[in-house]
């Protein structure tokens, strides 16, 4: 199983990627989102679930059972668009909130046992700088989940993705 | 001069972020006219996108968010860059920023400073410096221990450093820093604090693992 978080609309993605797993879970624009409040509600109040009852209540426990990840996002200053960073930061009821060491610094170990691959596709007019950045945010993210594995690829524009298989 | 403090934190109140723009201010010049922001829904940006644009310095306070901003602030941000290129600024507008992180290590915050250093040149600012830090959270509950002793006493030589960048209007380089603590004293402390917290709220210790 996947997930997909992506930024486009609903019918430019289907245009550019007409064949998507039977088993895959998008995340996008047509659902409701509200912005974290920073409560850490999803740790000590209500963990493993956002306090907002909204579409992403629950991220963690879907991550769970997925192999794959793919993120495709615009890239914004070397960031994700508002849209997808708002997704990944209502997902850190994946995470528990003790603190361990990976690579010699600390990061949160994970709630569940699953580990999942980490596939980034950035898209967008960006500076080599952005660029850069963008890879290492990527990068950084997938330390962060633990993931099994990490890709990040640029686009210069978001029509240049068709056909890439997620 | 006019100063904008944005506070990115998304908490309504009693961030650390703001907290910080509190101790920075204090070292500021007091003839100084500083107004605070602090929207998070796209339906508060109003003000903020009307008056920050005509301020002459930009201090913006946040919190790391998956190693990078809130999504919130970043939205913002996007809207900030419309608006300094709708109406671009008669003289150029400096920007300094602090971040904090729950990490120990000051340096995680490295990847958020690149991203807003982008936006600002993207937006035709002028890029200032940027103070980043570790174990915000301590910073918080350590409000009774003075600054410049204890956990306070990197804090306190980091504010002072960006205090004199922003006054004489100077760009300079990054200020990284983590808490004048010991590592494995403040891992073990905040994996205790946790079991507190969920305890406030009617759960058990064993709580905090539920899947």
């Amino acid at each position: 199983m996947q997930f997909i978080i992506h930024d486009l609309e609903p019918d430019e993605f289907t245009g550019l990627f007409p064949e998507v797993a039977g088993d895959t879970v998008l995340l996008d624009k047509s659902k409701s989102i509200h912005p974290c409040l920073g409560c850490f509600g999803c740790w000590v109040k209500t963990p493993a679930a956002c306090v907002i009852k909204d579409d992403f209540n629950r991220q963690g426990a879907l991550y769970n059972q997925c192999e794959r990840a793919v993120i495709i996002s615009k890239c914004v200053y070397g960031c994700y668009s508002p849209f997808v960073k708002n997704v990944l930061d209502r997902s850190i009821n994946y995470i528990l909130p003790f603190f361990t060491k990976r690579n010699g610094e600390m990061h949160h170990p994970c709630r569940y046992d699953n580990r999942f691959s980490f596939n980034v596709h950035f898209y967008g007019a960006m500076q080599p700088a952005e660029q850069a950045t963008a890879e290492k945010l990527a990068r950084a993210n997938a330390v962060n989940m633990d993931s099994s594995a990490v890709s990040v690829r640029f686009y210069a524009n978001a029509q240049a993705m068709k056909g890439v298989a997620l | 001069m006019k100063v904008a403090m944005i506070n990115g934190s998304p908490k309504a109140q009693n961030s650390n972020s703001g907290y910080l723009l509190e101790l920075l201010q204090a070292r500021l010049p007091k003839d100084w006219e500083f107004t605070t922001y602090k929207p998070i829904k796209p339906s508060e940006y109003t003000l903020t996108l009307a008056e920050v644009p005509r301020r002459d310095i930009l201090v913006i306070s946040f919190p790391l968010y998956v190693d990078s901003l809130p999504s919130h602030l970043l939205k913002l941000l996007t809207e900030l860059e419309a608006a300094f290129k709708a109406n671009p600024p008669q003289k150029p507008v400096h920007v300094y920023v602090m971040i904090n992180c729950g990490f120990f290590e000051g340096h995680q915050n490295a990847i958020a400073a690149e991203i807003v250093k982008h936006w600002a040149h993207r937006a035709g600012l002028v890029w200032g410096r940027v103070l980043m830090t570790g174990a915000g959270e301590m910073l918080g509950q350590t409000k009774n221990v003075p600054m410049g002793h204890g956990p306070n006493k990197n804090i306190h030589k980091a504010l002072n450093s960006l205090a004199v960048s922003i006054t004489t209007y100077e760009s300079g380089e990054d200020i990284c820093i983590n808490p004048n603590f010991p590592r494995p004293l403040f891992i073990f402390m905040a994996n205790r604090m946790w079991g507190f917290m969920i305890k406030k709220n009617g759960l058990k210790r064993k709580d905090l693992y539920t899947q």
